[in-house]
């Protein structure tokens, strides 16, 4: 590996904002590959530091400590060795790895007393800079991560200003990256600024040579662990277009934000984030659902994806999903979370928890299915006649009923206290006798068919007033008071 | 001179802080570049004082009555006396701040220049000396920088403002102190830790205003011979240097090896000992231990 992308490979995987889970397999596998073929123990100790970041991106932080540890243990042992043989360059290089490794376990003192000491041997190599930058932002210590980078900027500027190559110009828009990572929680406005430049830049015919390289190899992938120019044009591509477009949504920029986003798809157009934003940004419903069934294909498990799908779902309410994929599992359990189905969500999480045993993710989803549900807020209704209780509400209540020891003696009583009207829609009668129907989605029965006065047999849907006296599997099982035309 | 660390046991230092003692032993001061504070202690009586300053203190030091914190990532040099503190901005990534007599030196790592101030924190001059060293020591005639990647030590005259020296010395020198300050006899001399070599270097310093070295060191670095340029071996590679009155000290980063460095001879005194833990006080060094500061030479 050319190391000059080890540290580029560090920076822009601490930053790693979700990509598929085909391309995190794959990663994965040809990054273990690496470190059992790969002797140099700076790449070595890299790429274990890369494979802790793809299971820090999976919510596996057992696996990814254990990584970041033989990643700290690997360049301890380089640290030393190239210190008893007075390879000085080595041993500040191995430090600031091991000063990285010790940031991402969160021991805050080594990891900056290693910071130093690497660059008081190295003060003048962009990349130590730029590895003390990706410690100090990994620790949350932003301002010193800004400096670090600026220090890293400033050194590869230099080069680049003597050597304008598009690796030279590629490390500079790498440390501007790190910069406005940096930056992002001190100055938003630096940070818009310098992303921009990053893009703009990267559009700029010094590039041309790496970008014909990537159309000719058809590489759109964007791995976490970059081998290669191009590699490392592509990831930084996308992270740069993906923080722009974030940036300018959260200042209400909706049509620059589309810009970005838009420019991220140009070359990579399976990215989930960018799918989920322009999924955001969709006026239209079905334009969503769209994007959003993209966004999940690319990558089922990003909880901030799942977070905004379950608002999206609360409010657009459900549609059918298929089973065929992970991503359209994954929907559907969510869905089944957000509109209070919960037994039907456990056992849907349940099996991706099957299929996907080590992800964290799905466990806490699981938890949070096979938690006892909220006390329906229409127990607490002031009124107990005649409440207009929306299928949302019925949902609640099914829920309730259906765990037990939730229903508590004093609820039972409010309960059977109350009386509720709906708009049902009833099944056919039978010798004018009607068993069910539904309300909404929600359905329900009867304890027996029940005639009502009036003549009510050509008509499904009717106003029910009626009492609830519990579950009969998913549907509620009703005790009429009355019917009436709507 | 390089001062350096803790005297005080009426704190506890924070994992990770280093100290600055004045030179009069009365105050003492604990920096934590990570917290951004600086623990100022009167060690006569007790009393502390806390203070916030910019981001990144990396080095400070005591004169004129006031303690003056150079913070690199804020780029700011701020002085702290009694309940008054000013700050002033300076060079990128300036790393080292020394005092002597009623002046302040400041050096910028990424700039290259070294610069002057007034104890008010008036800028009085700037000079290009190089960027990337990594020590500054200052006497009353000369600054010196170390320069790791050349392994080289360049002489600025205090009175010029200009470099007028420059001096080859070791395979990968990274620290450097000043020994035997100029006396009638002898002009001092600048001990520099070569982890590399496994030596520290002595070079004479010059009383001559045409250079900052003994011209006897040139030619011994040739190999011609002289009493201007010697080293001591040490077991293993001292990257550190403190000097505690009239005693120097050598210390080993990664094998955690404390030494003493005499004159001819290199003995060891600690091991498995982190340097954030040494004191070094008027009569020698100490380790502190469980809030305790235990004689170690």
């Amino acid at each position: 590996m050319k190391s000059r992308f080890v540290p580029a490979i560090l920076f822009l995987a601490t930053t790693a904002l979700g990509q598929t889970r085909l391309a995190d397999d794959f990663e994965r596998a040809a990054l273990e590959k690496q470190i059992a073929r790969e002797r140099d123990p700076i790449a070595r100790a890299a790429a274990h530091i890369n494979l802790g970041d793809l299971d820090a991106n999976r919510a596996e932080m057992t696996s990814a400590r254990r990584e970041f540890r033989k990643a700290l243990e690997i360049a301890s042992r380089h640290r030393r060795s190239a210190r008893s043989s007075s390879h000085f360059t080595d041993y500040a290089t191995a430090t600031a790895y091991a000063a990285l490794a010790h940031a991402k376990l969160g021991e805050r003192v080594e990891a900056f007393a290693l910071c130093e000491e690497a660059v008081r041997y190295l003060s003048d190599s962009a990349k130590t800079w730029n590895l003390y930058s990706s410690a100090m932002l990994v620790l949350g210590e932003h301002a010193k991560a800004a400096s670090a980078a600026r220090n890293a900027i400033a050194i590869a500027s230099r080069e680049a200003a003597e050597s304008p190559t598009a690796g030279h110009l590629l490390d500079v828009n790498i440390y501007q990256y790190a910069l406005a990572s940096a930056l992002m929680k001190l100055d938003g406005d630096e940070a818009v600024a310098v992303l921009a430049r990053i893009v703009d830049s990267l559009a700029t015919d010094p590039f041309d040579p790496i970008r014909r390289e990537i159309a000719r190899r058809e590489a759109f992938e964007v791995f976490t662990s970059t081998r290669n120019d191009a590699d490392a044009f592509l990831a930084l591509h996308n992270r740069a277009g993906l923080r722009l477009g974030k940036l300018y949504e959260e200042r209400g920029d909706f049509g620059r934000a589309r810009a970005a986003y838009d420019r991220v798809l140009a070359l990579r157009s399976d990215d989930p984030s960018a799918l989920a934003a322009l999924a955001r940004l969709s006026a239209n419903v079905e334009e969503k659902r769209r994007h959003y069934a993209d966004a999940f294909e690319a990558n089922p498990f990003s909880m901030d994806l799942i977070r905004e799908y379950r608002r999206f779902a609360g409010d657009a309410g459900d549609a059918d999903t298929g089973t065929a994929t992970v991503g359209a599992r994954m929907r559907r359990a969510l869905q089944l979370l957000e509109s209070n189905r919960r037994n039907e969500a456990r056992q849907a999480l349940v099996d991706l928890a099957r299929d996907f045993p080590r992800n964290a993710t799905i466990a806490a989803l699981v938890r949070e299915a096979e938690r006892a549900p909220a006390r329906p807020a229409i127990l607490a209704s002031v009124n107990r006649q005649g409440i207009e209780a929306s299928e949302s509400d019925l949902r609640a209540v099914i829920e309730f009923l259906s765990d037990e020891g939730a229903l508590s003696a004093a609820d039972r009583l409010t309960l059977d206290a109350m009386t509720f009207s709906s708009i049902a829609e009833f099944a056919p009668p039978q010798d004018n006798a009607f068993a069910g129907g539904s309300i909404g989605n929600i359905r329900f029965r009867f304890q027996q068919p029940t005639k009502f006065r009036g003549d009510f047999a050509s008509s499904s849907n009717l106003r029910l007033d009626y009492r609830i006296l519990g579950v009969a599997g998913d549907a509620l099982l009703l005790d009429p008071i009355r019917v009436a035309r709507p | 001179m390089k001062r350096i660390l803790l005297i005080a046991t009426f704190f506890a230092l924070p994992l990770g802080a280093d100290v600055v003692v004045s030179a009069d032993g009365q105050k003492a001061a604990v920096i934590d570049a990570l917290a951004d504070s600086v623990v100022l202690t009167d060690l006569v009586s007790g009393q502390t004082r806390r203070y916030e300053v910019p981001e990144t203190p990396i080095s400070a030091t005591f004169a004129e009555g006031a303690l003056y914190v150079l913070s690199r990532d804020a780029r700011k040099l701020t002085r702290i006396r009694h309940d008054e503190t000013i700050s002033v901005d300076v060079g990128s990534d300036s790393t080292f701040v020394r005092a002597i007599g009623n002046r302040l030196y400041v050096y910028s790592r990424m700039d290259g220049t070294l610069t002057e101030y007034s104890p008010d924190l008036r800028l009085q001059r700037t000079t290009v000396v190089g960027r990337f060293a990594s020590d500054l020591e200052v006497d009353d005639r000369h600054a010196y920088l170390l320069f790791p990647r050349a392994s080289e030590i360049v002489a600025i005259s205090l009175d010029t403002f200009a470099v007028i020296d420059r001096a080859a010395v070791g395979a990968t020198s990274v620290d450097l102190i000043l020994e035997r300050e100029p006396n009638a006899l002898s002009a001092g001399t600048v001990a520099v830790a070569d982890p590399s070599s496994k030596r520290v270097w002595r070079i004479a310093r010059s009383d001559s205003t045409a250079g900052a070295f003994g011209r006897a060191f040139l030619r011994g670095f040739l190999g011609l011979g002289s009493s201007a340029v010697s080293s001591v071996i040490t077991p293993t590679g001292v990257d550190r240097l403190w000097r505690a009155g009239a005693k120097s000290f050598g210390y080993d980063s990664t094998t955690h090896t404390l030494y003493r460095i005499e004159r001819k001879n290199v003995r060891q005194i600690a091991e498995d000992i982190d340097a954030r833990d040494i004191a070094v006080t008027p009569d020698g060094l100490a380790v502190w231990r469980d809030d305790r500061l235990v004689d170690l030479d």
